[in-house]
C-alpha cells in the first residue's frame, strides 16, 4: 500500500519537522484501516456496520434523503466494491482514500476517523462527485 | 539595584520587545484556535484542542507568513542602504556615502580597535563573512521561514482541497500556486510600504528622543543624523 504522507518529501526534512505537517494524533494507517472496514461492511451487506463508520453529517444525510434508516438506505446507495486501499493522502484531519473501485474521503473526529464521501468519481478540476456525502 | 533589574534597564528594549512578541503570539493562538474551530463546527467536523491547534500546520503558516515577510523587510533594508540613500532621512547615509566604504570607517583589519570583535580584527575570510553577517542570518532566516510557509501552507491548502472533495496538490504544484503568492505577496506588500513611508516620513516628521527621528529641530535636509 502506498501511503503519501504530506512530509514525505525528504530534502525538506528541517522545515516538515518545525511544522509538524501531517503529524495527527492518529498513524495514517487508521484512516485506510476505516476505509477499508467500511467497504468491508457494504460488501457483506452489514449496514449497520458502515453506518457506524461514517462521519455525523454524512449519517444524517443518508437517513434524510432516503427518509429511512441509515442501516438499510446505505444499503441502496450502490456503493461500488472498494477493496484494498492502494493510496492513502493524509493532511492534517483530512484524507482521501483511494482503492482499486473507488476514492473516498475521511475526517477525523474525536473517536476516531469516519468517512464523509463515498462512491466518488472524478470531474477533472471540480469536486469529486459523490454517491455519498454530508 | 538587583542583577536582574539592571539587566532589564539595560535591554528594556528587547526585553519589551520579547514580551510584546510572546503576548502577541499566544493571542493569535487562541484567536486562530477560535476561527479553525468555528470553521470545523460549520463544516460538521470535529473542534481542536489548543495544543493540537498550535502543532497544526493551520497555525505554522499564519506565524511563518509573517515571520518570513519581516525578515525580508530587515534584510533589504540593511542590505539596500548600504548602495540607496534617501535624501533628508535618518535612516539612510549621506548621499556620496553609497557603498561599503573604506576598512579605515567601518574599523576592521589595521584599523580594529582593541575593543572591536575578534573576527573584525583578524582580516581575510572572517572579516569578509563578519562584514556581512547580519544580512546573511537574517536571510537566512528568512528563506527558512519562507520554506516552512510553503510546506505547512501546502498542508493547509491541500487540507481544505480534501474537505471540498478535491485532489490534494504536490508541494511543487503549491509553491506555484496562487495561495501560496498571495499569502507571500500580500504579506511584502505591507512589509515594503511600511519601511518606505518610514524612509520618506522621517525626512519631515519628528519624534523626540527617538534614535529612529532626527531631532527635532534638525533641518529637512539633514540626511543620516538621529536623535
Amino acid at each position: 500500500m502506498l501511503v503519501m504522507r504530506p512530509w514525505a518529501v525528504g530534502a525538506l526534512a528541517g522545515a516538515f519537522v518545525l511544522v509538524g505537517v501531517g503529524c495527527g494524533s492518529d498513524l495514517p494507517a487508521a484512516a485506510s484501516n476505516v476505509a477499508e472496514r467500511f467497504y468491508q461492511a457494504i460488501g457483506a451487506r452489514n449496514g449497520a456496520a458502515a453506518c457506524a463508520l461514517l462521519a455525523p453529517q454524512t449519517f444524517h444525510e443518508v437517513e434524510e434523503s432516503a427518509q429511512a434508516q441509515c442501516a438499510t438506505a446505505i444499503l441502496d446507495e450502490n456503493i461500488p466494491a472498494g477493496g484494498e486501499v492502494t493510496e492513502l493522502r493524509q493532511y492534517g484531519g483530512q484524507a482521501q482514500a483511494r482503492m482499486r473501485d473507488d476514492t473516498a474521503f475521511l475526517a477525523e473526529f474525536d473517536d476516531g476517523w469516519k468517512v464523509v464521501a463515498a462512491a466518488c468519481t472524478p470531474q477533472g478540476q471540480l469536486p469529486y462527485d459523490c454517491k455519498l456525502k454530508g | 539595584m538587583t542583577r536582574v533589574r539592571r539587566f532589564v534597564r539595560s535591554n528594556s528594549l528587547g526585553v519589551v520587545f520579547g514580551c510584546l512578541f510572546l503576548a502577541a503570539l499566544v493571542g493569535q493562538a487562541f484567536a486562530g484556535l477560535a476561527e479553525f474551530n468555528n470553521h470545523q463546527v460549520a463544516d460538521g467536523l470535529a473542534t481542536v484542542t489548543f495544543g493540537r491547534y498550535v502543532t497544526s500546520a493551520d497555525f505554522a503558516v499564519d506565524v511563518a507568513e509573517n515571520w518570513q515577510s519581516e525578515y525580508l523587510q530587515f534584510l533589504l533594508y540593511i542590505v539596500l542602504t548600504v548602495w540607496l540613500v534617501q535624501r533628508g532621512s535618518p535612516e539612510s547615509k549621506k548621499p556620496g556615502e553609497q557603498g561599503r566604504e573604506s576598512d579605515e570607517k567601518q574599523k576592521v583589519g589595521a584599523y580594529a580597535g582593541p575593543d572591536s570583535p575578534r573576527w573584525a580584527r583578524t582580516g581575510g575570510w572572517r572579516t569578509r563573512i563578519y562584514s556581512s553577517s547580519l544580512g546573511a542570518v537574517m536571510g537566512a532566516v528568512f528563506l527558512a521561514c519562507w520554506l516552512v510557509q510553503s510546506v505547512a501552507g501546502w498542508s493547509t491548502f491541500n487540507e481544505e482541497q480534501l474537505k471540498q472533495l478535491q485532489d490534494p496538490q504536490s508541494w511543487l504544484g503549491y509553491v506555484g500556486s496562487a495561495d501560496f503568492w498571495n499569502r507571500s505577496l500580500q504579506n511584502w506588500q505591507s512589509e515594503f510600504l511600511a519601511v518606505g513611508s518610514m524612509a520618506v516620513l522621517s525626512i519631515y516628521l519628528r519624534e523626540r528622543g527617538s534614535p529612529e527621528s532626527k531631532p527635532v529641530g534638525s533641518s529637512h535636509d539633514s540626511t543620516g543624523v538621529e536623535g
